[in-house]
């Protein structure tokens, strides 16, 4: 037992004696003759009170002042307050219940039934105290384990991201064709993404799914990894059977995706799916493999494809120079790489400045 | 206390055996307790408020002497102040004055034996 002090609250001091002599052995008695000494030995010693009897009529003032205060200070939800009166009526019983008293005892006492019935409320409040302070523990246990889980999952979050990151430099370093900067794709695509989501709030693209179509737009190309190197770097034009052969490799992409399925999340997959797919088919329905037309195209496919048309033009490529930021968005805005939609247009003009932007940072990066 | 003050106060309505029981069977702490009992002021705070008419202050003094009167086992003091505390709770003063003539003799009765101690 922690609280070892009992408070008798009685303006008369044979009765406060009486009760003292009863409870002298198993507690340390603390006496008061009225609401104000009570409420202060109350403020003192909160936490070390086990029990508090008080005596209904104080002269002068009501118990019932008493039990107030306590239920004002929250002290009445973990000491239990026994009412001492030699009244018989229910009307006071009702009253001292209704204000928050844990039981009655009744004048003359008879000192068995006393010593129970304080015994009773003490035990019963010391288990709830206690019950309350688990709960507490509990409480901060799963805080603490909630956030553990919540690194977890962001570290989880993170590997997954490294592991496209480190896809995407073994494609460079195998195939200079590939993005050498992933960093300005992935930048750009964020950027035309926020522009969609900020101007058209029908392709409902939250925080995550703008961040998550910029991380994974540089898987675009995967499925080249599976077409033959003789027909990747042929410096000649290709045939017509090799340019069909060529354009597997959104499908291949898929299938290449399809086996990283279980280290992605869900959302993170089906969007995959959707880029290596979809990442050349055309506003006008022209385009590969499958001739979706219009916003039959999947968003996360929309923004990506003027990306790739727009980041070919500025890198170099075995066949062809680099071309000016400023030529390649004329190009782009012009239809001569592509058809897209009029929407994700407006999103690329917008874009065009702090497009440009990231460029100049990273050349000053460099020097 | 002897043994003859002890037949004295039980013939005056005192139940010994409940209050000594009360007290642990602490007979000094009873003691103690009964010679504060004569200093009560009680008894004279009801007479005063009776006489006054004061009859919500009557009734805390009476109420308050039942419960001394009941922890101390006077039994016989406690039962005729009840009647008086009972009917100062639903304001029919009828009769009072002879309700407290018997919580006089009751009183009266105690004193003759107590200031024997103390």
């Amino acid at each position: 037992m922690n609280r070892q002090k009992i408070l008798v609250v009685d303006d008369v001091e044979s009765n406060r004696l009486i009760l003292a002599e009863i409870f002298c052995e198993d507690y340390q008695v603390l006496e008061a003759a009225d609401t104000k000494t009570a409420l202060q030995i109350l403020e003192k010693d909160t936490d070390n009170i086990a029990v508090v009897l008080l005596d209904w009529h104080l002269s002068g003032e009501d118990g019932g002042k008493v039990l107030e205060s306590m239920r004002k200070k929250g002290w009445m939800d973990h000491i239990p307050t026994l009412v001492v009166t030699a009244e018989q009526s229910i009307e006071t019983e009702r009253k001292c219940i209704g204000l928050g008293a844990a039981d009655m005892i009744r004048k003359p006492f008879d000192k068995d039934v006393v010593r129970k019935r304080v015994e009773n409320n003490v035990s019963l409040y010391e288990h709830k105290n206690h019950m309350e302070e688990k709960v507490q523990e509990q409480n901060q246990l799963l805080r603490k384990q909630y956030s553990v889980m919540k690194a977890q999952a962001e570290k989880i979050k993170k590997s997954s991201q490294q592991m496209i990151d480190i896809i995407c430099n073994i494609l460079e370093h195998h195939y200079p064709e590939f993005d050498e900067k992933p960093q300005a794709v992935r930048e750009i695509s964020r950027i035309i993404g926020r522009k969609v989501q900020a101007h058209y709030p029908e392709y409902k693209l939250s925080d995550e799914d703008v961040e998550s179509i910029a991380e994974l737009a540089s898987l675009r190309d995967i499925g080249k990894l599976l077409i033959s190197d003789h027909v990747l770097f042929k410096p000649a034009k290709l045939t017509k059977e090799e340019r069909e052969y060529m354009k597997s490799h959104t499908t291949k992409g898929c299938e290449i995706m399809g086996m990283m399925k279980s280290i992605q999340s869900p959302e993170h997959h089906k969007r995959s799916m959707e880029i290596c797919r979809y990442h050349h088919e055309r506003y006008d329905g022209k385009g590969y493999p499958e001739g979706l037309k219009g916003d039959e195209i999947p968003i996360s496919a929309q923004i990506v494809s003027v990306v790739d048309a727009y980041h070919a033009l500025i890198s170099e490529r075995i066949y062809k120079r680099a071309y000016s930021k400023e030529d390649a968005y004329y190009m782009v805005l012009g239809g001569e790489c592509g058809i897209f939609s009029p929407k994700i247009m407006e999103c690329f003009r917008m874009s065009r400045k702090e497009i440009e932007e990231i460029g100049s940072k990273e050349r000053k990066g460099k020097v | 206390m002897n043994q003859e003050i002890k037949e004295q106060l039980s013939a005056a309505g005192m139940n010994m055996e409940g209050a000594l029981s009360r007290l642990m069977n602490n007979e000094m702490l009873l003691e103690r307790l009964l010679i504060k009992f004569k200093a009560d002021t009680n008894i004279a705070g009801l007479e005063k408020a009776l006489e006054e008419q004061q009859y919500e202050e009557a009734f805390h003094f009476a109420h308050t002497l039942k419960g001394v009167a009941g922890n101390l086992g006077l039994e016989k003091l406690m039962d005729a102040v009840g009647i008086v505390v009972e009917k100062l709770r639903s304001q029919t003063h009828e009769g009072i004055e002879g309700d407290m003539e018997v919580v006089r003799e009751a009183y009266a009765q105690l004193m003759e034996v107590l200031k024997q101690i103390g």
